[in-house]
């Protein structure tokens, strides 16, 4: 069911436990499955290797000394990081559960865990994070070429998008017909959609 | 026998020895008045060697004696005869020398006996015998007349010898008169011979000089005319006797005026004496006995004063041995006998207070003298008494400056003696007699020193009944304190129990007393404690823990005081004991409570790590599952080497010891067990509580530094309940730093080696510090600053480090910080 990762966008578990054993327990049974691994004793060590963007889910223990797993779960939803988040802890406290939960946390688990669990939940998270990661790895793209546009091709582009046909565009635009065109075509060529569904769909993820 | 019987002729010179030798053949007993039937039990125990004559008329027999004409050696007056003092009296005038044995009735005797001492011209040989002593009488009896016949028998044997000596004198040989000149002028004793009308017909040396005159001075003289005109008939009818009569006469003494006004006396015997012509007259011998009769009369005086010592002596005895009397029925017999002693007829006994005179006892016929008057002291004669240590006495006060007394113008009391009381070494009263009329007799020192005597007997008697009420008081504290007490001799032989003792022990006063005491007896260090003390004059105090009778344990705070006699001896010792059986069974149930208190604050501590403790237990059990679960993974058929087992079961094993780890310590620390106190590292201790607190040190974020040298001193403790201290206030310093800045929160341990014997430990937070008005309650129980607190912590941790020797206390605050600081005693090398 997985994937092949390409090598640039192979995922990384990320394991934030203060406990060195439970940190090595949970690396090797990742191993073992063949994930890629990086461990971290605090959340403040993983916020200083963490780059933003890279895919990968974290296995979080709540309590932890410095900075507990919750503050380091709002940090991350603050900066609007695309990353799941899979919390473990020692107590099965509720409001704790609730209120990471309610931040956004794909699952909750209390030590000591079910491996297959922890292992499903990890799949499940990569792989319905793998689509959003995908996506927002498009969007950016086309971020990028709707950007390179001018001033006047986005005129072009905005009227488009409301379905004018050129002769109607020209007439809003006050330019010919012929200019009209002549500006689709460098459209379609600068953000390299092969039709003109295609890019409205691009349009319509930017926004 | 007869009065006529014993007729020979022992006057007569050629008889005298035949004389002598009948006398030690019978000795005259002469019975004047003896009941018969008494005087025949007399003689029953008498050998056949006395002769008793029975003289039934006292008036005869004095008669008898005067013409001399009875041979006596002894005699006994019996109870019939009317005044046996006054005849005693004649006869002595007659022969002083004849022993007199008056029989008395028991009752009667004391009053002769007294009447004899008074008795001036009585000599020494008479004696009052109880009519009860019948067989003692003829004992005495027979010595009285073997001294007599002995006496006589010299005297008799010494005239005797003088007879020959004269015979033997050359008196018909030429010069013999020149001889018997020059023997008579130089005979130390006087020799005088006068003619038939009593002149002075010859003197020799030795006679001038008593008569102090000359030869033609005393010659033809009459010799009376020597001698006080008082004397002149006693020496013509001693003359005239010596003339008519062929005996030898017995001497007399007279009393002659010197120049210098010393009188001297002489003793004068005179004879018959056939004069050259024929013509009988008198010689007298002369004799000086100035000397004699000094000591005699001082003899005398001193008989008497012994006398009468002895008798106030013999009264004393009397009137104290009398158990039936009451203490002034005692002192008011004094009094009388005082009275009679002295001739008087008030005797007071007072005390003396400041200026107040009061008369405890008195016998008077003085109105102002009765029992309970209150005199002013200025207006008795006692205000002198009281400030001397001697009798005060005068006979006469009218011819005396006592005569300016006030005592003397208002009551003209003339004769006084009278002697202070000490009691209890301080000036109580006085004991004095007065009398209305002047006394003849002045006060003599036999008399005062009787009065001494009688002063000091009061105030016995005085002292007497206060420490007789003193000893009442202390004998009642004793048997009413609820206080045991033991008094046993020098060996530890116990002679006195209080009731107290009886009661806490059960064991009656005969079960004890007795017998050896028990705590004295046994060896060990009390006796050389005990025997320590006593050379130090100090008590000793201990605990004893018995059983009493009915087996049960008490515990008595024992006090051991030697206690000593007046010349230093050890005679006793006196145990107190306060029965602490209560107080100690009190602390033995505090003690237990406490550990018990201890115990349930350990369990709370412990639950209030509870949380805390799971997580930590359960990041093993987490570690442990999730490599168990992944070497499940790689036994999977067909999957990766076996070898990548052996990190996951190495851990699994590693990480079961930690949990295990924590197990124990949660069991130790909540573990019920007897308080154990052992060598123990401080280090570890410390070590092992950090260990329970380091999950909430990590998740509180606070940075522990620990100080502990490596070489810290071993301390003697328990070392589960030092922990609890320790986590307490590691767990109070977390509590305190809540406020503080994560990245700051620090708690330090510091361990050193405090002065001499002790080890601290100090626990600093950099917190924001006690607030004022808490500080004082810290240590108070139920006293918290936090909501869950149950506010023992502290004052459990407080108990704990005390039980142990040691002090916990709050060292310093302020709002930079906190410190605790524990002091517990270094394990000593037994």
């Amino acid at each position: 069911m997985q994937t092949p990762p390409s090598k640039r966008n192979t995922p990384t578990v990320f394991i934030v436990d203060d406990d060195p054993a439970v940190r090595d327990a949970i690396r090797w049974l990742m191993e073992q499955v063949r994930l890629k691994v990086q461990v971290f004793a605090s959340a403040d060590e993983f916020l200083a290797n963490y780059t933003p963007g890279a895919r990968g889910c974290i296995i979080l223990d709540i309590r932890m000394p410095g900075m507990s797993g919750l503050e380091l779960q709002e940090r991350l939803k603050a900066t609007r990081a695309l990353i799941p988040i899979i919390i473990i802890t020692g107590h099965g406290d509720v409001p704790i559960a609730v209120r990471a939960m309610k931040a956004g946390a794909i699952e909750f688990l209390q030590k000591p865990f079910n491996d297959q669990l922890l292992l499903d939940t990890v799949q499940s998270a990569l792989s319905t994070y793998g689509e959003i990661w995908d996506q927002e790895a498009r969007r950016q793209e086309y971020n990028k070429s709707l950007s390179s546009l001018t001033k006047r091709e986005m005129e072009v582009l905005n009227l488009l998008r409301t379905g004018k046909p050129n002769k109607l565009i020209a007439a809003a635009l006050n330019i010919s017909v012929r200019t009209v065109e002549g500006h689709r075509a460098t459209i379609m060529a600068k953000t390299g959609a092969k039709s003109l569904g295609e890019l409205i769909e691009m349009l319509h993820l930017q926004n | 026998m007869s009065l006529d019987e014993p007729k020979s002729d022992r006057h007569g010179s050629k008889t005298r020895s035949a004389a002598v030798a009948d006398r030690n053949e019978v000795c005259q007993l002469f019975f004047v008045n003896v009941d018969r039937a008494f005087a025949f039990h007399v003689a029953s125990n008498l050998s056949c060697r006395h002769h008793i004559e029975y003289v039934s008329s006292s008036s005869q027999f004095e008669s008898n004696i005067k013409a001399g004409v009875e041979n006596i050696d002894a005699v006994l007056l019996g109870t019939a005869v009317s005044e046996p003092v006054a005849t005693a009296q004649r006869i002595h005038a007659h022969d002083k020398r004849l022993p007199i044995f008056i029989l008395s009735a028991d009752s009667n005797s004391a009053k002769l006996r007294q009447d004899i001492m008074f008795c001036p011209f009585l000599g020494h040989e008479v004696l009052v015998w109880p009519n009860s002593d019948v067989d003692g009488l003829a004992a005495v009896l027979t010595d009285a007349a073997e001294r007599r016949q002995q006496r006589l028998r010299y005297q008799e044997a010494a005239i005797a010898n003088a007879h020959v000596q004269l015979e033997v004198l050359p008196l018909l040989q030429p010069g013999a008169a020149q001889y018997v000149e020059g023997l008579f002028d130089n005979e130390p004793i006087g020799v005088i011979a006068t003619d038939p009308d009593g002149r002075i017909h010859t003197l020799n040396r030795q006679s001038r000089q008593i008569l102090d005159t000359t030869d033609r001075e005393a010659i033809g003289t009459p010799l009376q005319d020597f001698f006080p005109d008082c004397e002149h008939d006693r020496i013509k009818s001693l003359l005239d006797l010596a003339i008519s009569s062929n005996s030898r006469l017995s001497p007399e003494v007279f009393e002659l005026p010197s120049a210098n006004g010393m009188n001297f006396f002489v003793e004068m015997t005179a004879a018959a004496f056939t004069m050259p012509d024929g013509k009988r007259s008198a010689m007298v011998i002369l004799q000086e006995v100035t000397l004699r009769v000094q000591a005699e009369r001082q003899r005398t005086e001193a008989v008497v004063e012994l006398r009468l010592i002895a008798n106030a002596l013999r009264a004393f005895h009397a009137i104290g041995t009398d158990t039936k009397l009451t203490r002034s029925e005692k002192i008011r017999r004094v009094l009388r006998l005082g009275c009679e002693q002295f001739g008087v007829q008030t005797g007071i006994v007072s005390q003396i207070d400041n200026n107040a005179f009061l008369v405890l006892e008195s016998v008077s016929d003085i109105p102002r003298f009765a029992v309970g008057k209150r005199l002013s002291l200025e207006k008795t004669y006692c205000a002198t008494t009281i400030d001397s240590s001697e009798p005060v006495a005068f006979e006469c006060a009218a011819q005396s400056e006592w005569r300016q007394h006030s005592t003397y113008k208002d009551c003209k009391l003339e004769a006084y003696i009278g002697m202070r009381i000490i009691v209890d070494g301080k000036p109580f009263g006085t004991l004095c007699f007065v009398g209305s009329q002047p006394r003849t007799r002045p006060f003599s020192a036999a008399e005062r020193e009787t009065l001494k005597l009688m002063s000091q007997w009061i105030a016995s008697e005085l002292g007497g009944e206060r420490a007789e009420a003193h000893m009442r008081k202390l004998s009642s504290a004793i048997e009413q304190t609820a206080d045991s007490l033991i008094i046993t001799d020098f060996s530890g032989r116990v002679e006195y129990i209080n009731p107290a003792f009886e009661a806490l022990t059960g064991f009656f006063h005969d079960e004890i007393v007795g017998h050896p005491a028990k705590f004295l007896d046994s060896d060990g260090q009390l006796r050389t404690d005990l025997w320590k003390a006593i050379g130090d004059d100090r008590k000793v105090e201990f605990l004893l823990s018995d059983r009493t009778k009915n087996d049960r344990f008490y515990h008595l705070q024992m006090t051991i005081s030697p206690l000593r006699d007046e010349a230093g001896t050890l005679t006793h010792f006196i145990a107190t004991g306060r029965d602490v059986t209560a107080l100690i069974e009190a602390k033995e149930t505090d003690r237990k409570r406490q550990a018990e208190l201890t115990h349930v604050a350990r369990l709370s501590t412990l639950g209030g790590m509870v949380s805390g403790l799971a997580h930590e237990l359960n990041q093993p059990l987490c570690a442990i599952m999730t490599y168990a679960q992944t070497c499940l993974r790689k036994l999977e058929p067909g999957d990766s080497k076996l070898s990548e087992l052996k990190h996951g079961l190495t851990q699994i094993v590693r990480q079961a010891e930690r949990a295990d780890e924590i197990f124990v310590r949660i069991r130790n620390f909540s573990r019920k067990k007897d308080i154990r106190r052992q060598r123990s590292c401080m280090r570890t201790i410390v070590q092992s509580a950090i260990g329970f607190v380091q999950t909430e040190i990590h998740h509180n974020n606070v940075k522990l530094k620990l100080r502990i040298p490596k070489n810290a001193p071993l301390v003697f403790v328990d070392a589960i309940q030092i922990q609890q201290v320790l986590i307490n206030l590691v767990r109070n310093s977390i509590d305190a730093l809540a406020e503080v800045d994560e990245t700051k929160r620090t708690i330090t341990i510091e361990v050193t080696a405090d002065e001499e014997k002790h080890t601290k430990v100090l626990v600093t937070d950099n917190g924001c510090g006690c607030a004022e008005h808490d500080v004082t309650r810290l240590f108070e129980p139920f006293f918290t600053t936090k909501e869950a607190g149950l506010g023992v912590g502290l004052s459990i941790s407080q108990g704990i480090v005390e039980a142990h020797g040691g002090k916990l206390g709050l060292e310093a605050t302020s709002s930079r910080g906190t410190t605790f600081g524990m002091r517990l005693p270094n394990w000593k090398r037994p």
